[in-house]
């Protein structure tokens, strides 16, 4: 599903802020080889761009409602709120574990 | 990767460039935007002035970076959980 994106390569094009986590398609395609129509192909690079972007900008909202929410005492992250938000992005990745794997036994369950 | 077809490889590479940048783009214009509002929603409660008082900016100058390094610790976590998930799936598609 998430083929890929982040496949750990580095060329960042400009504009992108240290926000974002996009870290160039590396893997991308790299799987089913050339075969694939090209245009398919970037079709569904984007799309699954799409998915992480839109995944990533929920997360941060979740994240900072979680963890952060209201609190600008200082302008550095405090220890509690980095753990924070290290657990909570683990966490955000557990439920969407969980909530695919039952989805996908109840989907089953009920087409028999 | 694609055994010859270079003149087409090149082409398929100017494309997914210019669609990554284009999403990237979208992607920091919505980063921007979510971190007007958050700022302005979490520091902007007087309204008895059309300026910002002394409280209220240094309220968005600390929200503006904290939350710039809140994302960027939220981005080194899900790429380390994403490439974890895929290296699960890999495994299983094995």
């Amino acid at each position: 599903m998430f083929g890929g994106v982040f496949g750990g390569n580095s060329q960042k094009p400009a504009p992108a802020a240290p926000a974002s986590p996009m870290g160039g398609m590396g893997g991308m395609g790299g799987a089913p080889g050339g075969q694939m129509d090209p245009n398919a192909q970037l079709a569904a690079a984007e799309q699954e761009m799409e998915m992480v972007t839109d995944m990533f900008a929920r997360l941060g909202e979740l994240c900072y409602q979680k963890c952060l929410l209201q609190r600008y005492s200082d302008e550095e992250l405090t220890k509690a709120e980095s753990v924070c938000t290290d657990r909570c992005v683990a966490k955000y990745f557990q439920v969407n574990r969980e909530v695919s794997e039952k989805l996908a036994k109840y989907s089953q369950a009920n087409q028999q | 990767m694609y055994g010859g077809g270079y003149g087409q490889q090149s082409y398929f590479d100017q494309q997914m460039q210019r669609m990554m940048e284009q999403k990237q783009l979208k992607d920091f214009m919505r980063m921007y935007s979510n971190l007007v509002s958050r700022c302005f929603d979490d520091c902007v409660v007087d309204f008895t002035s059309n300026k910002l008082n002394d409280k209220e900016l240094t309220c968005v100058n600390r929200c503006t970076l904290k939350n710039m390094k809140l994302n960027e610790r939220i981005g080194q976590r899900f790429a380390e959980e994403n490439a974890k998930l895929m290296e699960d799936q890999a495994r299983m598609g094995q």
